[in-house]
């Protein structure tokens, strides 16, 4: 199998995070922040520590780490817990479904609005589409690090400032990008971090990231059990208990400990630079074919990460993607959960072929992919 | 040398005290609360040997917030 679908999951995992997921069955197989029994603790103690190593991550205070089942959990976490009768929201056109789809209903139901704003490879003028929506009732903005379909990098810092000049939070949305690009809590101005712990971060799948900046007054989407204040009826107030009710996914997040440590070892910095060789290598090879059709410049100097869609242009992504799929490549045609990014980029319609690299792809897959892209291309 | 007891609702603080105790050198234990009074249901207690103020004001020091505390010279 020759992997090219790291954008919807990482593959493979460090030895590393599958032999933690593997142990962590016995030695971590008691309850975290129930008991006060040696296992428990050893349960908690991990738990903090993989809590500790994500806060250092991303410049954050271990406590307002939340681990969560997904990206998708936090975004909704993020949204439903700001959302308050006539709030509104302001988003960027590359948004996934996981940030539009709670959204649209909640809009459905009468509870909020929320405006689009256009990305443009214009830094001043994003940033001024963003502010142009600023509404009085405004609560948030919800912005993407990296499009997950093109690659595309909204000016974040920039639109984070604007934003809190307005008295609006900032939630970043960094399921594509997390691992791979540095991102800073305090330095991006982010207020919310929501990301998936299973993609750039290499953790399993099922385990996901909520970090807040600070004490936000965020709701909560969950209420229940937490091994905190259990006589009291309430749900406690402080993070990350306010926001972990129920057992957590304790072999998950022994994963996802293994990954971060992975990430932290080797450096964002390097592997961007690994997964951005690989892309322009490939973005090099296929520009010179009449027959694709790329979307995205990587040379054009407007920052991206490294997240190539093209298009064979007889066929449709989803039919380049199955005859790839012969040749044990794995890609993703179709739209990408993000119809918003397909609509802004005319690919509604037909959707595109998506390469997403990681740390682990070599030179040799990556030629293998672009001869098989060419042959189907002629 | 000064035994003192913090106590934590949640084990995520008794943790993050307990290293910043030992930050200091001080010998630590984490338990279950023995004796939980009203409102400390399900809590942690922390026992640290030290200085107590040197220690309260570490933990000051990293916002961290102890629901009771008891200082035995």
């Amino acid at each position: 199998m020759i992997y090219f679908d790291n954008g919807a999951t990482s593959y493979p995992k460090p030895f590393s995070v599958v032999n933690a997921v593997q142990r962590s069955f016995c030695d971590f197989c008691a309850n975290p922040g129930r008991g006060g029994y040696n296992s428990a603790m050893k349960s908690a103690e991990m738990i903090y520590n993989a809590r500790s190593a994500a806060a250092d991550l991303f410049n954050a205070n271990t406590e307002n780490v939340i681990f969560t089942s997904g990206c998708t959990y936090s975004l909704n976490a993020a949204i439903k817990g700001l959302c308050r009768l006539g709030s509104h929201f302001v988003i960027s056109d590359l948004e996934h479904n996981s940030v539009v789809r709670p959204l649209e209903k909640l809009k459905k139901s009468g509870k909020c609005d929320y405006s689009v704003a256009k990305v443009t490879p214009d830094e001043s003028e994003t940033v001024n589409n963003f502010v142009n929506k600023f509404r009085k009732n405004t609560v948030a903005v919800i912005c993407t690090l990296s499009s997950n379909v093109f690659g595309i990098m909204p000016p974040i810092t920039k639109i984070a400032h604007e934003a809190h000049k307005n008295g609006i939070l900032f939630i970043l949305d960094a399921a594509q990008g997390a691992g791979y690009l540095p991102v800073d809590m305090k330095k991006t101005g982010a207020d919310i971090i929501c990301c998936a712990g299973h993609k750039g971060l290499f953790g399993p799948m099922g385990t996901g990231l909520l970090i807040l900046s600070k004490d936000i007054n965020i709701d909560t989407l969950a209420e229940g059990g937490t091994g905190s204040n259990s006589e009291s009826l309430n749900q406690p107030v402080l993070s990350p208990d306010k926001f972990e009710s129920g057992t957590p996914n304790v072999h998950g997040i022994a994963g996802l400990f293994e990954g971060i440590k992975f990430v932290e070892n080797i450096k964002c910095e390097n592997i961007l630079m690994h997964e951005n060789k690989i892309i322009k290598y490939i973005f090099d090879e296929l520009k010179a074919c009449q027959s694709i059709i790329l979307y995205t410049d990587f040379y054009d100097g407007v920052q991206k990460s490294p997240v190539l869609s093209f298009n064979v242009k007889s066929k449709k992504s989803e039919e380049t993607a199955a005859l790839l799929a012969e040749n044990g490549i794995c890609v993703r045609g179709g739209l990408h959960c993000a119809p918003l990014a397909h609509r802004k980029m005319g690919t509604l319609g037909v959707g595109t072929v998506r390469i997403t690299p990681s740390w682990f792809t070599d030179e040799k897959e990556t030629e293998f992919l672009v001869n098989c892209i060419k042959k189907i291309a002629k | 040398m000064d035994k003192v007891i913090f106590k934590f609702n949640s084990i995520t603080y008794a943790i993050k005290a307990k290293n910043t105790a030992e930050g200091l050198g001080c010998k630590t234990k984490i338990m279950k609360n023995p004796n939980p009074k009203k409102g400390e249901g399900c809590g942690y207690s922390l026992t640290v040997f030290g200085n107590a103020d040197e220690i309260k004001n570490a933990f000051d020091t990293v916002k961290l917030k102890y629901t009771g505390i008891e200082v035995y010279k």
